[in-house]
């Protein structure tokens, strides 16, 4: 199989859609079932919203290495309606903070969920 | 286990959430193409036992200033296989210049470049010692609509043959026992 020379992708984070979507068709609307499971309104994909999330971070730090977050911006990112305990089980297994004081946090998750 | 390229990672993240010019969205789907082609391989190799194999999946060369994939390389401790994966359907045939070309007679592959990714290999999969491991490259057409009219070729395996060949590989992988005794009665 043959390919065209490798073109570095266009990447602008001002048109980056953020949000978790779903994995099979794409689609953004998912909604968390019962605070730590996730489901897809298109196609009905379910997911455990940990796992869905840590992707996603994994993925937009391989693209916006060294970003920090705070609380706010994580869960704009989310941008998905999860319970405060799952919130917590996200953050602290994918984030670690930056200071002991400030809630400003980097990804770098946990071997383990 | 084989992974996604990372790539394929990359755009499949950014698919929706960024405009996509018309190349990124060829080379998208280009590659998840490829990512079907070889997930069928791998359905074929986790039928055998492949202990006495290293396995990388999708290996890119620079030949002539152009990319090519080599899907899967298989390493056994006698030779060396190189696996480029294709799904052309409809009557082919070789060309006198040994392009292949479809029955309308489009150019479809160049199968001169095979020896020059041959010999690609050949000067950087060195052995230690002495003994220099064979290379062999072959074509998997994993179409069962692709056929191949007159001048017949090896560099082309079959979807339908994989399983036996796999299986010969398995075979032929198995590691001899060095200074073996028979033993005594």
């Amino acid at each position: 199989m043959m390919l065209k020379a490798r073109v570095p992708l266009s990447i602008n984070a001002g048109n980056f859609r953020r949000g978790i979507k779903c994995r099979r068709c794409h689609a953004f609307g998912w909604q968390a079932i019962g605070g730590s499971i996730g489901k897809c309104d298109v196609c009905g994909q379910v997911e455990a919203v940990q796992i869905i999330a840590r992707d996603y971070f994994a993925q937009f730090d391989r693209l916006f290495p060294g970003e920090s977050y705070k609380r706010r911006d994580i869960i704009d990112h989310l941008q998905i309606s999860v319970s405060e305990y799952t919130l917590q089980k996200i953050i602290r297994s994918n984030f670690r903070k930056l200071d002991r004081k400030e809630r400003i946090y980097y990804f770098s998750p946990c071997a383990r969920l | 286990m084989r992974e996604k390229p990372d790539r394929l990672k990359v755009y499949e993240f950014l698919y929706n959430r960024l405009p996509f010019s018309d190349d990124e969205t060829n080379e998208y789907e280009a590659m998840q193409r490829m990512e079907k082609l070889e997930a069928q391989f791998e359905h074929h190799l986790m039928k055998i036992k492949t202990t006495n194999m290293r396995i990388h999946w999708h290996a890119e060369v620079l030949v002539d200033r152009k990319a090519e994939i080599v899907n899967v390389l298989i390493v056994t401790d006698y030779c060396y296989y190189l696996f480029i994966i294709h799904e052309l359907e409809g009557e082919h045939y070789i060309n006198p210049f040994n392009i292949l070309c479809s029955s309308s007679h489009e150019a479809v592959l160049d199968l001169n470049r095979s020896r020059r990714i041959f010999e690609l290999f050949r000067d950087q999969l060195i052995d230690a010692d002495t003994y220099q491991r064979p290379i062999i490259l072959k074509y998997v057409m994993m179409n069962d609509g692709f056929q191949l009219k007159g001048k017949r070729s090896d560099l082309f395996l079959e979807e339908r043959n994989l399983p036996y060949y796999l299986k010969a590989i398995e075979h032929s992988a198995v590691i001899r026992k060095k200074n073996h005794r028979p033993a005594s009665t």
